[in-house]
């Protein structure tokens, strides 16, 4: 007897859906539960923004100290020697010696680390990402490589969350604090101008500084000892700077899409063999405190190497060997 | 008591409520259609995850959430599907590939499935496992009714073809 074509198909592909492995991933309820799905990319792309914003920042603080490497800041005097209209906001918890030893090494200077990949209509950056949690007053603070494109964070992979109930927080919220936590070692205070203009200054602590927030961020700035000007900060300008550098790329839409696609694999690979998970909700591979730790310092320099490398072999042009990849990229859904 | 001071507890749930409850209730469906697609776990966890995160920001305002999600779920895998045979064909140069092999597959016929071009293994998936109508495969896969009608066709053909006689 000839069983029909259709009806082994259907009795086939039945038993073979039951194969699929359907435990729900651990971040699923959590994440539906603490965190707006919604929220998620508009946040990513947020924390994309400002990190790409500091590719700039960097070059313009690099620039500043240069031209006063031996000259004294003007409009801020160190501890010491305080100037009307400069008010100290100091951090009074915890001490020093209660900050994560390692702090430093998550939270580098300069934030962005890694330089961007311009041509293939996104960027891969490594920078600070940091979180406040206003329920327990805890800011966590993790290294985090992401590449994304004028839209959005196409892909993102975090160290180790290095977590501390802020110094100077005060339980107040990220609404009402502004925090700079890789601020340069070697600063002995550092000062901010709100966004009302109104000038503060504080000794960091653990490289970290906070201050009020105002209705606008401002800008903070790194001091040594001697009043040079150690590093100028700015959460988030010339957005649109950047945005316009990033489609200079000559590929089409569906070669891009193809690229972020593999260095995205590539990314989350590589966590994953180090243990990665998803905590607290998040849609990111991050690794746990408890993972080797070179495999953070590991990763970022598989993933630039791998960039740099397809990049360069591609002679900057990805070539097509299937013509389904020059189909229209579709949006919807 | 009134009828109309009864506890409502659906009305009462809140919209995370509600779409964890949605969730729950769809991520095996979600999670066999696209394992059918793929074969492969962690692309299917990938592509779902994916798929109801797209959904979340419409889930209000989408007519139909089942048919967004099931959308999300085959354009997704179809993606990482040119992403896949790219990056194999690339790595093919290297070294050999720990890709799927036949064995993944419970039947020789599901061995020729794997092998069909994209739209026309999704839409056998969603006709003879699925169950959809030609006008919801249609839908989801953003063609004609009558091009899924050939898709299927030349999908049976081929399939008929390759199985031993």
């Amino acid at each position: 007897m000839t069983i029909d074509l259709e009806d082994r198909l259907r009795a086939d592909l039945a038993l073979d859906s039951e194969r699929a492995e359907l435990r729900a991933p651990e971040w699923s309820d959590v994440r539906i539960g603490v965190m707006s799905l919604a929220d998620a990319p508009r946040r990513l792309s947020r924390t994309l923004s400002i990190a790409a914003a500091l590719i700039l920042v960097a070059g313009a603080a690099l620039a500043i100290a240069t031209r006063r490497s031996d000259s004294r800041a003007t409009g801020f005097v160190p501890p010491g020697t305080e100037v009307p209209l400069t008010d100290e906001f100091p951090q009074t918890e915890p001490s020093p010696a209660s900050i994560p030893t390692d702090w430093a090494v998550l939270a580098k200077p300069g934030s962005v680390q890694t330089a961007s990949v311009p041509g293939i209509g996104g960027w891969l950056v490594t920078f600070d990402n940091v979180d406040y949690d206003e329920t327990t007053g805890t800011i966590s603070a993790r290294q985090c490589l992401a590449m994304a494109d004028v839209d959005a964070t196409l892909g993102m992979i975090c160290g180790p969350a290095n977590n501390t109930t802020a110094a100077g927080s005060g339980g107040e919220g990220s609404g009402k604090r502004v925090q700079w936590v890789s601020v340069p070692s070697g600063a002995s205070s550092v000062g901010y101008v709100d966004g009302a203009g109104k000038s503060w200054w504080q000794r960091p602590v653990g490289r970290m500084a906070i201050f009020p927030r105002t209705q606008s961020d401002g800008t903070f700035t790194a001091y040594a000892d001697d009043g040079t000007v150690l590093q100028v900060f700015v959460p988030a300008t010339n957005f649109g700077a950047v945005e316009s550098a990033a489609t200079e790329d000559s590929l089409t839409a569906g070669e891009r899409r193809d690229f972020h696609e593999i260095v995205r694999e590539q990314m989350r690979n590589c966590v994953n063999s180090y243990g990665a998970t998803y905590p607290f909700g998040l849609i990111f591979p991050v690794l746990p405190v408890d993972a080797d730790p070179t495999a953070w310092d590991a990763c970022v320099a598989y993933i630039t190497t791998a960039v740099d490398n397809r990049f360069a072999a591609f002679g900057g042009r990805v070539i097509p060997t299937d013509p389904v990849i020059n189909e229209s990229v579709d949006t919807s859904p | 008591m009134s009828v109309g001071s009864l506890p409502n507890s659906e009305s009462e749930k809140t919209a995370t409520d509600v779409f964890a409850d949605f969730y729950r209730q769809h991520y095996p469906g979600a999670v066999r259609l696209a394992w059918l697609l793929t074969h492969d776990n962690s692309l299917t966890e990938d592509v779902v995850q994916d798929a109801f995160v797209r959904l979340q920001p419409r889930f209000d305002d989408a007519l139909d959430r089942t048919a967004y999600l099931r959308t999300c779920v085959v354009n997704g895998c179809r993606d990482r599907a040119r992403c896949e045979k790219r990056s194999a064909s690339r790595i093919r140069l290297l070294a050999a590939t720990e890709r799927s092999t036949s064995s993944d597959h419970p039947s020789e016929l599901l061995d020729s499935v794997a092998t069909l071009p994209y739209n026309q293994r999704a839409a056998i998936v969603l006709r003879y496992w699925a169950d959809l109508p030609e006008a919801d495969i249609a839908h989801v896969l953003d063609i004609r009714p009558g091009t899924v009608r050939t898709l299927v066709a030349r999908a049976l053909s081929t399939l008929r073809k390759d199985l031993p006689t």
